[in-house]
């Protein structure tokens, strides 16, 4: 138990300092399905999963608490878990909830071959359970963002989601997004947006601008960090906000440029 | 007593930051291998992957891949805390997914180690870092250094103190960035360092002099400038500036022994007893990756022998620290918040 509240311990902290939960373009156990792309169009399949992976943790505890030995069926079950889709999606959509899937899996397993009391095998299952349907929900919130045509990402934390477009691309829309939904009078929800493009966007880029126009870099990070979040916080009119807006576009539209002549610049590492 | 305790810890963890002097080029331990002495990569490798200096590390990913075909190398890109949680998470249920973990922060290869999840770094491996830098369950890749951007109009070199306490009882105009991440490692080792009283001081003593940018290219922008007369900042905004305006009035200085000149690392751990993950490492190693660093990215490089990037100052006193510490930033930001810097 002792090892068990150190490990969690461990994995609380490291939660707290995880501002971005995933943008991964590879899987480690392969290339990402086109299902987890479209999460909406598979949620049926990922339903039926978790509703199996759950009865089977669900029928683990209630023979544990008859006396079965039920060790290898625990090694089934997350032999299932790492095959089914559902364990793709969340994985690469909503990253900050695959950990306490493993979590409980791993409680799972360990109060079973620790021989614990049935109440604490019957509380990691039902651990389990919550931490699956909780990814579950995850899931269904991607799908409406991208039902809605929002870009792609991570539902449970601001993201740096797979994306082949030129960075400055991506910074311009997650921009014009921001824009839209201060016009729709979500501001908090603006200023995040406006806060993580800078975090997990324009850092990005920003040591290859440097050395070629530093002034345009500490304008942008002016504008990404002061400018813009302050005219929402003030209450600024849309048609004001938008006009910030336009500025940083035409600085960022100068910096793809730079940017296409730092890559051409750029040294072969052999 | 209380950080004697902490660094008495962190020593037995093989987590300290490196004590004594960094020298610019050093030459002891065993030489860099040059890429073309390595052995080709074959088969199958998973590697984790903590996200780094803009798309330099999946220049050198692609390069690697590149040079050797007949690798089947996966790579999963994210954050290096959600990453480490991600092990520690799939190491709990009994899962190893992964064959290496390559992270840009050491406190997220602290929490990797911390839970027993690494193998040894071979000794052969292991000799070809920097002795300052050599740990037994992590191997260092490439380091970031705490410094003091000035303006050599404005301010004599001899007269910087180098003591980052002494900072809060000057008079100079300061230019510093805290609501940049990495100006809070620094304030966190500080704490760390210091005590959280005399940290609490030196806020409150630099506030007074003390303009706030966004970040730190915009301190050492200022500085060269003159709006300010120094500032704190990572080494590698004042090199990139100076690459793009070699004639900027900025240059810099280092402190002693302290937060003040912090060395952060990125680096690798094995989380396997794989030779293929072990001939991986070698290659971040390589004299041409590690040059790679220090001359794209501004980085320090780690092995032994190969030169830090051109303009940083010869010689380098960090202090002792468990980097793995530096990563705790929330009694930091209450600090910030309490003295108003934030």
């Amino acid at each position: 138990m002792m090892q068990r509240q150190q490990k969690t311990g461990a994995l609380a902290l490291i939660l707290t300092l995880s501002l971005v939960p995933i943008g991964s373009v590879a899987l480690a156990h392969g290339e990402v399905g086109d299902h987890a792309d479209n999460p909406a169009a598979h949620m049926d399949t990922y339903e039926q999963e978790i509703a199996d992976l759950v009865d089977t943790a669900d029928s683990i505890a209630t023979d544990y608490a008859a006396d079965e030995t039920v060790a290898d069926r625990v090694d089934a079950l997350v032999a299932e878990w790492e095959q089914v889709e559902f364990h793709e999606a969340i994985e690469t959509r909503a990253m900050a909830l695959y950990p306490p899937i493993w979590v409980a899996l791993g409680n799972l397993r360990e109060t079973v071959d620790q021989d614990s009391a049935d109440a604490h095998v019957r509380e990691s299952q039902q651990q389990l359970a919550a931490a699956l349907h909780e990814g579950l929900g995850a899931l269904k919130l991607v799908a409406t963002q991208d039902t809605d045509g929002t870009e792609a990402q991570d539902a449970t934390e601001q993201s740096a989601a797979a994306d082949d477009r030129p960075t400055v691309a991506i910074i311009q829309d997650n921009l014009q997004q921001a824009l839209d939904q201060y016009r729709d009078g979500e501001v908090e929800a603006a200023k995040k947006q406006v806060y993580d493009t800078y975090m997990q966007r324009f850092e990005g880029i920003e040591g290859d601008l440097i050395e070629q126009d530093a002034g345009l870099v500490t304008g942008l990070e002016a504008d990404f960090n002061a400018t813009l979040p302050q005219l929402m916080e003030n209450g600024a009119s849309a048609d004001k906000v938008g006009t910030q807006v336009d500025a940083m576009n035409k600085k960022l539209d100068s910096a793809q440029t730079l940017l296409d002549k730092a890559e051409h610049e750029q040294s072969e590492v052999f | 007593m209380q950080r004697r305790m902490l660094l008495k810890t962190a020593a037995a963890a093989g987590l300290l930051g490196p004590a004594g002097t960094l020298a610019a080029a050093n030459t002891a331990g065993r030489m860099a291998e040059s890429a073309d002495d390595l052995p080709p990569l074959v088969g199958d490798l998973t590697v984790y992957l903590g996200r780094g200096e803009g798309g330099l590390y999946d220049d050198i990913v692609d390069a690697i891949r590149k040079r050797n075909p007949e690798l089947n190398l996966e790579i999963r890109r994210a954050p290096s805390a959600a990453l480490a949680n991600t092990l520690i998470a799939e190491a709990g249920a009994g899962v190893t997914r992964a064959d290496l973990f390559w992270s840009i922060d050491a406190s997220s290869l602290g929490a990797v180690t911390g839970e027993g999840l690494g193998v040894p770094v071979p000794e052969s491996v292991r000799r070809q870092v920097k002795p300052e830098f050599r740990y037994p369950e992590w191997a260092a890749i490439s380091g970031r250094l705490r410094t003091v951007p000035y303006n050599p109009t404005r301010v004599s070199a001899d007269d910087i103190p180098d003591d980052i306490m002494a900072f809060a009882d000057s008079d100079y105009r300061i230019a510093w960035a805290p609501a940049y991440g990495a100006f809070q490692s620094f304030v966190t080792a500080m704490r760390l360092l210091e005590g959280e009283q005399r940290t609490r001081e030196w806020l409150l003593g630099v506030k007074k002099n003390a303009t706030s940018y966004a970040g730190e290219l915009g301190v050492a922008v200022a500085v060269a400038r003159g709006e300010a007369d120094l500032g704190f900042a990572n080494h590698y905004y004042t090199l990139r500036l100076k690459q793009g305006q070699p004639d900027a009035d900025v240059k810099l200085a280092l402190t002693n022994n302290d937060a003040g000149c912090l060395v952060n690392s990125s680096g690798v751990v094995l989380l396997r007893h794989n030779e293929l993950a072990t001939n991986f490492l070698r290659y971040l190693l390589s004299r041409e990756v590690q040059s790679y660093l220090a001359r794209e990215a501004y980085e320090i490089p780690m092995a032994s022998d190969v030169s830090v990037p051109e303009g940083l100052p010869a010689d380098i006193h960090p202090p002792e620290l468990d980097l793995t510490q530096i990563g705790d930033l929330q009694p930091t930001l209450a600090l910030l918040r309490e003295t108003r810097v934030l």
